[in-house]
């Protein structure tokens, strides 16, 4: 039997333990940003696609809004309004894979991974862009059926754990977006 | 319906996205027309990045560590 104390300080033990998880990959991208600068300064080829980075970045915020509020309908109740915000965060998250797609497919001939921007573009693009196929994944889990049981329960931790690591992709994207795409 | 208190925070949540539209939209002026645009870069970053982390991530949960 789990003592009252540990069961009371759970939540708290939970977040914890995803932030410090979220500190260590922030750490992980604060590398690959300052190696960016360390190999090539603020070096950037014209042919970097902008008004695609800033679709890019408005699709990531506007999942973020939905994400936000499908937590919050998910904290009230609102089973409903949680599903639809969480499937638009889902599908603006996929439209993002999308554009990083077709950026690649642009970036192969003007920069490729053989040049330093090139490899710079490709591994900052595509470990962020896993983190977002990954978020996906974890969005899509807390859709299953059996979270409707623990969200009627008051157990929403799922979801916040989800969410949370979803806005953490978002600011990620906020520092690499001018990184890549802007900075000159 | 929505409760008063869920409309409210779903309010505050579409008031921080037009933030973080005004800072992405601003930081693309900035860096399509300035040329050594980045100091001005990071310091429009700061915002951004800080608007989703307090009030999308609640990253004052941190300090609460007997919980909610």
């Amino acid at each position: 039997m789990q003592h009252p104390t540990f069961i009371e300080n759970r939540l708290a033990i939970n977040r914890t333990g995803l932030w410090l998880f979220i500190f260590s990959d922030a750490f992980l991208f604060a590398a690959l940003l300052a190696s960016r600068y360390y190999l090539l300064g603020v070096l950037r080829p014209q042919e970097v696609n902008q008004p695609l980075g800033l679709a890019l970045s408005i699709i990531l915020l506007l999942s973020s809004l939905t994400a936000y509020r499908g937590e919050t309908a998910a904290i009230y109740g609102d089973i409903r309004r949680f599903r639809r915000n969480i499937l638009f965060t889902v599908g603006m998250g996929s439209l993002f894979l999308v554009g990083v797609g077709v950026e690649w497919a642009e970036a192969f001939h003007s920069f490729p991974p053989s040049t330093a921007y090139g490899t710079m573009f490709f591994t900052l693009t595509g470990f962020h862009g896993f983190h977002v196929l990954t978020g996906v994944l974890a969005l899509l889990v807390v859709l299953l059926p059996g979270q409707k049981k623990r969200l009627a329960a008051g157990n929403y931790w799922g979801v916040e754990a989800m969410v949370k690591y979803w806005h953490f992709v978002d600011v990620a994207w906020v520092f690499i977006y001018p990184t890549l795409y802007l900075v000159s | 319906m929505p409760k008063p208190d869920l409309r409210a925070k779903l309010r505050l949540g579409l008031i921080v996205f037009v933030g973080l539209m005004a800072v992405e939209v601003i930081e693309y002026i900035v860096g399509t027309t300035i040329s050594g645009a980045l100091p001005y870069l990071v310091i429009l970053t700061v915002p951004g990045a800080g608007l989703i982390l307090y009030y999308y991530m609640h990253i004052e949960q941190i300090r609460h560590t007997g919980g909610e």
